[in-house]
């Protein structure tokens, strides 16, 4: 009897871990019209860990696609979007991408929306030849070069982004930081990126703590890092569990500066973490949530505006950086079927892909080439604050 | 690492650890009675979260939404027994073990069908700033989850020693079949110990929201360490449950902070391991104790 008893326990437990790993659903939306489309994938994060993502990007890319195609597609051959959720899962990702090429025959694939889903694709894709544009930001989405042939992001470079961080933590005289990641492609990533750039610039990392995307509780890292007493604290994450950390920054009264890389730019970031514990937060972040107190002479000025009404406006929602990756990513995949003189194909796509330049985005300013499949500069890159609530551009 | 480091992570491992205990008495008492591990547990606990975090964001008071989702939690406890264990009572623990597991992963998509894939937030109880306690400083929130915790304890301590039901509850945890020769109603106390077990789920729910927010997938975590707490209480009593569930969350922070923060969830799960293997019968207690 004792004995059964035990096996019943490791055999459910074998299950439930067998379980933990594997669930499928999928999600199709409406087909367009019934005459030639051009079929352009949507492999994103609409349910599980990194929906705050999914979501409103699935929407931004929706919009635009609405808008073209209501002004009567591209050369009068509307768009048809293939939408699947990947369950924020890396072989969830990559089963919808192979549906979507097998299958649904898409001619570009826009996805996954995080480091971790767009890495999985990657392999497949390029020996597959679809393009790819990934809302994902790791630097090694897209490096090295020669091997990405195929593939193209539109966040900004984790390197481009740490070196915004870096200026900005020299502007303010600061010269001791921790460091705090995810524990996957995404932390691992940033880190790689800031602790070459630390080292070049002079700026010690005295402390580096990890923590799962799942995790509830970060008090025990900070507490680790508070001791270690640093100017500033890094934090490489995406909400939910980036919001967690700056909850418990909060509890533990720590008064460093605290500033999260541009993952952290979900609209979810302050609600999740409360308005008192974000209080005085830091981001390197797009323009996005600042369109309105930028200059008049902001070549993004026009973009961003209209962006943000036109979002705010169908969906009762406000905006954030990550939707408008997504947008990019959209815009990037249409101008590129646009540029298309003969017969679209995912060759001639991705050959225009490459040569897209000064494309005004939400994110930045586009300029493609062989050797930069981002085509993004640090400048695209801005520090924000939140002040009462809102993100404001940091003085 | 100075002494009040130590004392912060001493801290945020019994916070923790209090959920811990609170569901590990769930899984003991729903497996004494019904003679099966419900790994639906966690499930509850997102039940209790969701059901409080999506009341009050659609207006109504806090103290209200939270009893309205422990009787909720409690509610579809019931109903799972009612539906799916009790017309499958005779079969095989593995069966029902089975049965759980697919309650489990039913009520996530039902969840995420209803509540959507967003976190939902639910506000604190008590709010303000965090409490500066020998050098630690203590979120306010974790005094009401002690607090609440221990009333539930309490309760829990009351209902089973001093009340009718709770002894008939007990005495069908020791011996389905005698009770029954004493008037004891195996299948009412089945449902019972089900309902009690998911409202103890929905309580830790609606303490932890606020701490950890509501999304439709944070059962299977949680329910799963849970039961490692149980586990290491030895899975039959309830003050076996309560300690491995705090030992648990102190292991957690302890080994976060002290050795890596990236082995948290591997320290659970080292710890089952080792407790199944040399002490099937949990580290407190005796080797048979099926008293309560």
């Amino acid at each position: 009897m004792k004995l059964r008893k035990r096996l019943g326990i490791w055999l459910s437990l074998a299950l439930v871990a067998s379980l933990l790993g594997c669930s499928s659903s999928t999600v199709k939306t409406e087909g367009g019209t019934a005459g030639a489309t051009y079929k352009i994938g949507v492999d994103l994060e609409l349910t599980g860990g990194s929906s705050v993502w999914g979501v409103p990007q699935k929407n931004a890319i929706e919009m635009l696609v609405k808008e073209i195609n209501e002004k009567g597609g591209i050369n009068g051959v509307p768009i048809e979007l293939i939408v699947y959720d990947n369950e924020s899962s890396e072989t969830q990702a990559l089963i919808v991408a192979k549906k979507m090429v097998e299958q649904d025959q898409v001619l570009a694939i826009i996805g996954g929306g995080t480091t971790p889903t767009t890495m999985p694709i990657v392999p497949y894709v390029t020996q597959q030849q679809v393009p790819l544009v990934s809302v994902g930001s790791g630097d090694g989405i897209t490096s090295p070069v020669n091997e990405r042939e195929w593939i193209f992001k539109t966040p900004s470079n984790n390197r481009d982004i740490a070196k915004s961080i870096v200026s900005f933590l020299k502007q303010k005289g600061k010269t001791s930081v921790a460091f705090l990641s995810m524990n996957n492609a995404y932390g691992e990533s940033g880190k790689q990126a800031f602790e070459a750039l630390a080292k070049e610039e002079g700026i010690a990392i005295i402390a580096a703590e990890k923590f799962g995307a799942g995790d509830k509780d970060m008090k025990p890292q900070l507490t680790n890092i508070k001791a270690k007493n640093p100017d500033a604290i890094i934090v490489w994450a995406i909400p939910p569990s980036a919001s967690i950390v700056n909850r418990n920054f909060w509890e533990l009264k720590m008064d460093q500066m605290l500033i999260y890389s541009a993952g952290a730019g979900a609209n979810a970031f302050i609600d999740l973490a409360g308005k008192e514990a974000a209080e005085g937060t830091y981001i390197a972040s797009g323009k996005v949530w600042v369109a309105d107190q930028l200059d008049g002479n902001d070549p993004q000025q026009a973009l961003l505006t209209k962006y943000v009404k036109d979002y705010e406006s169908s969906f009762q929602t406000g905006v954030s950086p990550i939707d408008g990756m997504a947008y990019d990513a959209a815009l990037l995949v249409t101008k590129a079927i646009e540029m298309s003189t003969e017969n679209v194909t995912r060759q001639s796509i991705r050959d225009n892909l490459e040569k897209i330049q000064g494309l005004v985005g939400a994110t930045g300013i586009f300029n493609m080439s062989p050797n930069d499949h981002t085509g993004l500069k640090p400048e695209d890159v801005i520090i924000l604050q939140v002040q009462n609530g809102k993100w404001v551009i940091a003085k | 690492m100075s002494g009040a480091d130590l004392i912060q992570l001493i801290v945020s491992g019994l916070t923790v650890g209090g959920f811990y205990a609170l569901i590990s008495v769930g899984f003991v008492t729903i497996y004494n009675v019904n003679g099966v591990i419900n790994f639906a547990q966690g499930e509850f606990v997102m039940v209790g979260a969701m059901s409080a975090a999506s009341l009050v964001s659609a207006g109504c008071p806090l103290w209200l939404a939270c009893i309205v989702a422990i009787l909720v939690a409690a509610v579809v406890g019931a109903i799972v027994q009612k539906i799916a264990l009790h017309p499958a009572r005779f079969s095989s623990e593995v069966v029902l073990i089975i049965i759980t597991i697919g309650i489990s992963t039913a009520l996530r998509g039902i969840a995420q069908i209803t509540f959507g894939s967003n976190p939902l937030t639910l506000p604190a109880f008590l709010s303000g700033e965090p409490v500066h306690f020998l050098g630690a400083y203590v979120p306010r929130q974790d005094f009401f989850i002690a607090g609440i915790t221990l009333v539930s304890m309490v309760l829990l301590y009351l209902f089973f020693e001093k009340t009718m039901t709770g002894s008939a509850l007990r005495a069908c945890m020791m011996n389905r079949e005698v009770s029954r020769l004493v008037g004891i109603s195996p299948n009412r106390m089945a449902l019972l110990a089900f309902g009690l077990g998911a409202a103890l789920a929905g309580i830790v729910g609606v303490a932890i929201a606020p701490v950890s927010l509501a999304t439709y997938d944070m059962g299977m975590m949680i329910g799963l360490k849970g039961f490692v707490a149980a586990t290491i209480g030895g899975l039959v009593n309830i003050p076996g449950a309560v300690i491995g569930g705090l030992l648990l969350g102190l292991a957690e922070s302890l080994g976060a902070g002290l050795i890596s923060s990236g082995y948290k969830d591997a320290i659970a799960f080292l710890i089952l391991l080792l407790v199944l293997v040399f002490r099937p019968q949990g580290i407190v207690g005796a080797k048979s104790g099926k008293r309560v």
